[in-house]
């Protein structure tokens, strides 16, 4: 959508140019010429547009980037495989599949599949407590697909009866070389085998990650019953392509074992997520990018206005001369779209790298191993985002062209100053009325959408600030209709927390731009509060008065740079919000998914653990087995007056009925027959029909549920209680043990165990980990489990966080372009100050106070908005979880504001000392 | 006709027995401009005395600013010496250099150089703030001043908002806010119609006539006849210096 627009806008906005460009000399000189008489400045200005378009490209890049990295998983993880699916006699079904080929299909593979523990043999043995074994026909599978590349076995000649394959992750993890011996334990037996070859963890070495003959391990251990029995289907076409086909092939399989069969179309699946996960990323990054993007366009405005104002007198001869408005503005676009194409091509390249950089750090986060986060450059995105640079520079050139050439030639030659625009009440009183009853209108038919929620309320607000200065003046009417705008902004998300519930991101993009854009233009109308606040505090100094009074005399510059400012830190600081609350929050979650338990142990299927080990181990008090699989039930859905039933499918925990209640998880919400949680658990344990829900699933306390039973009975259940917790555990709904029998694809044992531990339960974890690592076991204190996810969150937005701090960058080198075009521009005021006997030094402060003073405000408002808003958000309204306690990470946001501020002193640092440099005679100009 | 100057006359005897507050030995000044070389002062010599009226003329590009920058100490010189109450100006460091012009000079430009985002007072009192006189005091001077150059009305106007006239009154009450004994003033009334032009000039003299030193760089013979002396530039030197009675 964003490059149709850009290529709409160039197509408009380019032509003209080339053809001055071509066929304009006088238009042509006058641009390019201004290009290359100051160097060092078009650098700067170029410098603006570059990080825009370096952001809006590495946004891109990032979402292409993830997309192909998931679709890469495609190759690596399922390679020639399209379908898998569950057959008790795998080899027959295959055969009757190739019978019914239709061309959609070419490879049928029986197979098996075992998740096993497989440790080294000799001393110090290291042991991978679940591992995906993978046996089939070896040669066969060579062959599977019609490409034995694609299987990743290419390079394995045979495989003698006892060997196995690894794969190179598998085999890097137990530092495995060919030949070694390992052990594969099983149900209280084991099997040795040998490393016959490791091959890249790609296609058939990445579905397993350890291959071995048909019934090579599952004989030896014993496991040779239906479960993990599959075929392993191949469509016609490559590794990509086949996944087309999934329909035809589908069809196939189905007239084959019918269509009651649940088929897995993994490739297919694999590529429709890797494209919304793109898509997905691209919009989290492009929102989060958006902030400096926005930032950048601010740049560039001011750079162009300042330009403009710096050339006056020149473009002032120029209407004199004879060039029309017309030649002049192009002129000006000339000039703008040099930079503007120059920037694009730079912000492009420059775009990579950031992208590269955000995809390392992130691939640095990535720990599940199966994705490998990578860079992927694709031509037409980088041109997209250069494309997309341009436009908005060109844009932003157009109407700034045509905003300055509509100058009085006079004024301009003389240099005197444009006078006040004449204001026609008659016409600001209509422009009021027009605004007010377009938000009122909108909101009144639309108030259910959020964008218009939050901005209707605010176009109402600004539009009667002209009809409000007719009775209080201008200022107190921008001051009070920005406030009131400012505090509908703030407050939206609880005052309309319903509309507000699921917001989209790019919401808060739009809530940052207008609490900063209004805050600003409060801050913009009290100059005369911040002159006297200085007066007061410097005593009349000639540094602070003039530091203050050029910003102050110049308000929508300074407004395009505090806001610059403002924006980038009201992200970053609301960010520190989000991520310190989470961070604390770690033991509350940690004791809302576990309840009164310490630990969660899971284990390998193959070979799990008991819960009489468990429970016979001196460091543990009591451990519950859980039994989780699939929870089928069915209910009356009303919708639009039409009543239907619905039916679902469901993960699913059992509650034991020797369940202690006050060891419960902790419930957000309760039905009224219970007073408080070990109530609502000393139900479930008794085995009453109630369930509990997680708080994302759309029942409500005490709707009714019809339980169905795989033999095909039912049974009713109420929902009791709604949780917090199943993020952390993945249980699901919690069901009474009465209800065990209704759950489908559980594991034949109990593999789940709730522990609680009677010493310190780090230590158990690790001792749990240790002595039953041959069943796989992985025990984890739910407050590690608690700090792994914040943890992720929290490295996530420090991420993003660092992607902002390039908007930060764009307002340093705003504010520093700024100021060395103030240097340039006030010449002869620097140069007359000299004359009449003010210090170097107070030159140089002037300017030092004037980048202060920018950059104090930039600071204060956007930390003080982004505490605001995430305030607000965070507590007031339904956006985040409920039950946040909200906590301002102080030393954190002292931290970005005296770097934002140190940053703004450095910005202002070279041009001061420009400044104070000024030969008085040079400056002056004098001739004679 | 641009201005006329109404001075009490009899006044150069005096002044040529009066100390010597501005003494110039050899001065030269090149300007360079990549290859290009312009001499701008070649050897001049020249004594101003307290309480002078004095014209500097000549024609365009032949050195009157370059001198007034150079015998003021805004611009450096090649060689030579200016003494300024008996102080080598050019041997002074850039800082007390400054502290002097803000102690001892005051300046008039052509193009006013107000600073457009102070008010009249606040421009007229930059140089008493500049020396770190206490703001109320600055204030009231500036205020006083801005009544003497018949602006009092106008303190709180920014230069926008005021006349060439008006803005050249208040960069004259800039001048001579912090009583300084040598007021520069170059080519004050070219920006001017002659009606403003007369004023200023008027206001001058009244400077001079309170015993002030006053250098005005002019083209304008009417300006010129009025001072007390007259000094004209040609090619670099002075080729005029003459006495009026």
């Amino acid at each position: 959508m964003m490059l149709y627009l850009a290529l709409v806008a160039l197509a408009v906005l380019l032509p003209p140019v080339l053809f001055d460009l071509a066929a304009r000399p006088t238009i042509r000189r006058l641009g390019l010429r201004n290009v290359s008489r100051r160097p060092g400045e078009a650098s700067l200005v170029i410098g603006g547009s570059m990080l825009a378009t370096a952001l809006i490209t590495a946004s891109i890049l990032v979402g292409d980037s993830f997309g192909t990295s998931i679709r890469s998983f495609g190759q690596t993880f399922w390679g020639p495989v399209d379908e898998i699916f569950d057959d008790a006699d795998p080899a027959a079904t295959a055969v009757a599949i190739q019978a019914a080929n239709d061309g959609s299909i070419d490879g049928v593979l029986p197979a098996r599949f075992a998740p096993v523990s497989i440790g080294t043999v000799g001393e110090n043995p290291k042991v991978l407590p679940e591992l995906r074994v993978l046996e089939f026909n070896f040669e066969d599978a060579k062959r599977f697909g019609g490409d034995p590349e694609a299987t990743g076995l290419a390079g394995v000649e045979s495989l003698p009866a006892g060997s196995v394959v690894l794969n190179s992750t598998t085999a890097e993890e137990l530092s495995a070389q060919v030949g070694d011996q390992l052990e594969v334990f099983g149900p209280g037996s084991s099997v040795e085998v040998t490393v016959g070859a490791i091959v890249q963890r790609t296609g058939l070495a990445g579905v397993g990650e350890l291959i071995a003959n048909t019934g090579d391990i599952s004989t030896g251990l014993g496991v040779t019953g239906p479960q993990g029995s599959v075929v392993l289907v191949s469509n016609t076409g490559d590794v990509y392509a086949g996944a087309e086909r999934t329909d035809e092939a589908i069809a196939v399989i189905e007239s084959v074992v019918g269509a009651d069969v649940d088929i897995n179309d993994v490739k297919r699946g694999v590529l429709e997520e890797a494209d919304e996960e793109a898509a997905e990323t691209t919009e989290l990054f492009g929102t989060i990018g958006g902030f400096s993007v926005v930032a950048g366009i601010l740049l560039v405005i001011n750079l162009f206005v300042m330009i403009a104002s710096e050339r006056k007198t020149e473009l002032g001869t120029l209407r004199a001369v004879g060039l029309g408005r017309s030649a002049v503005r192009r002129a000006f676009s000339l000039e703008g779209a040099v930079y503007g194409i120059v920037a694009a091509v730079l912000g492009a390249l420059l775009g990579i790298v950031v992208a590269a950089g955000v995809m390392r750090f992130a691939g640095s986060l990535s720990d599940d191993g199966n994705i490998t986060l990578a860079l992927s450059v694709d031509n037409t995105s980088l041109l997209t985002g250069a494309l997309i640079g341009l436009a908005i520079s060109q844009i932003t050139v157009t109407f700034t062209s045509a905003r300055v050439t509509r100058l009085n030639i006079v004024r301009a030659l003389k240099d005197i100053a444009e006078p006040p625009a004449e204001r026609h009440p008659i016409r600001r009183i209509a422009l009021s009325l027009v605004m007010i009853a377009a938000g009122a209108a909108a909101f009144a038919l639309a108030n259910g959408t959020p964008v218009i929620a939050m901005l209707a309320p605010v176009v109402i607000a600004v539009g009667a600030i002209p009809l409000l200065s007719l009775l209080v003046g201008g200022r107190t009417a921008v001051v009070v209709g920005c406030a009131l705008a400012l505090a509908w902004v703030a407050a939206v998300f609880g005052v309309m927390s319903e509309t507000m519930a699921d917001p989209d991101i790019s919401l808060f993009l739009l809530q940052g731009v207008l609490l900063v854009g209004l805050a600003v233009a409060i801050v913009a109308s009290l100059d005369s509060v911040w002159v006297g606040l200085a007066r007061r505090l410097t005593g009349g100094s000639v540094a602070p008065r003039l530091g203050l009074a050029h910003p102050l005399a110049r308000p929508v510059r300074s407004a395009l740079l505090v806001a610059m400012y403002g924006l980038v830190i009201f992200t970053v600081s609301f960010m520190a919000v989000i991520n310190t609350v989470f961070a604390q929050q770690a033991p509350d979650f940690a004791a809302e998914a576990g309840g009164g338990f310490d630990l969660v142990v899971d284990s390998n299927r193959t070979n799990p653990i008991v819960a009489e080990d468990l429970n016979a181990r001196s460091d543990v008090e009591v451990a519950y087995g859980i039994e989780r699989g699939v929870l089928t039930y069915k209910f009356e859905r009303t919708e639009d007056g039409v009543s239907e039933t619905v039916d679902r499918e469901r993960w699913s925990s059992v509650i034991p009925a020797d369940f202690r209640p006050e060891l419960g998880m902790v419930t957000t919400a309760r039905f009224s027959d219970f007073s408080d949680d070990v109530a609502f658990w000393t139900a479930m344990a008794a085995g009453d029909p109630w369930i509990a829900i997680p708080e994302w699933v759309s029942h409500e306390l005490g709707d009714e549920l019809v339980v169905v039973t795989p033999d095909g009975g039912q049974q009713v259940v109420r929902v009791g209680a709604k949780t917090d917790f199943n993020w952390a555990t993945n249980a699901g709904l919690y069901l009474n043990s009465a209800l065990a029998p209704a759950l489908t694809e559980t594991d034949e044992m109990i593999t789940r165990f709730l522990v609680l531990a009677n010493r310190d339960k780090d230590e158990v974890a690790t001792a749990i980990n240790d002595d039953l690592s041959r069943q796989g076991a992985d025990a984890r204190t739910f407050l590690s489990v608690a700090e792994a996810e914040v943890s992720e969150q929290e490295t996530f937005i420090n991420l993003l966080q660092g992607y902002l701090a390039l908007g930060l960058l764009i307002g340093i080198l705003g504010l520093a372009v700024v100021l060395v075009r103030a240097v340039r521009e006030r010449r002869r005021q620097l140069g007359m100050m000299r004359a009449v006997g003010v210090m170097p030094s107070v030159i140089r402060n002037t300017f030092v106070v004037e980048a202060a003073f920018i950059g104090i405000q930039g600071v204060v408002l956007g930390i003080g908005l982004g505490l605001l808003s995430s305030w607000q958000v965070l507590t007031q309204s339904t956006a985040f979880e409920d039950n946040l306690r909200f906590a301002v990470p102080f030393t954190w946001l002292a931290g970005l504001g005296f770097v934002a501020l140190l940053a703004s002193l450095a910005a202002g640092a070279w041009p001061a000392l420009r400044a104070a440099k000024t030969s008085p005679a040079v400056a002056l100009r004098v001739s004679g | 006709m641009n201005g006329t100057v109404n001075r009490e006359s009899g006044n150069s005897q005096l002044h040529t027995s009066a100390e010597i507050i501005v003494s110039a030995r050899d001065v030269h000044k090149t300007y360079r401009t990549g290859d290009l070389t312009v001499p701008a002062l070649q050897g001049v010599d020249l004594d101003i005395h307290a309480g002078e009226f004095l014209a500097v003329v000549g024609p365009s590009g032949n050195g009157k600013s370059t001198l007034v920058n150079c015998l003021s100490g805004i611009d450096d010189i090649d060689r030579g010496e200016v003494l300024i109450d008996g102080l080598s100006i050019h041997d002074l460091s850039d800082r007390k250099r400054t502290a002097h012009r803000a102690d001892r000079m005051g300046f008039v430009f052509q193009s006013f150089n107000l600073i457009p985002v102070l008010s009249a007072a606040e421009n007229v009192e930059l140089p008493l703030l500049a020396s770190k006189t206490k703001p109320a005091v600055a204030r009231e001077r500036a205020l006083d001043l801005l009544g003497r150059v018949g602006l009092a009305e106008r303190a709180g106007h920014k230069p926008g908002e005021l006349s060439g006239g008006e803005q050249q009154r208040v960069a004259v009450a800039r001048a001579l806010v912090s009583e300084p004994a040598v007021i520069w003033a170059d080519e004050p009334t070219g920006n001017l119609d002659s009606g403003t032009a007369a004023s200023v000039i008027e206001l001058f003299s009244e400077v001079n006539r309170s015993g002030q030193t006053v250098v005005i760089v002019t083209h304008d013979p009417t300006i010129a006849a009025g001072a007390d002396r007259v000094v004209e530039v040609r090619d670099g030197k002075i080729s005029r210096d003459e006495r009026r009675s």
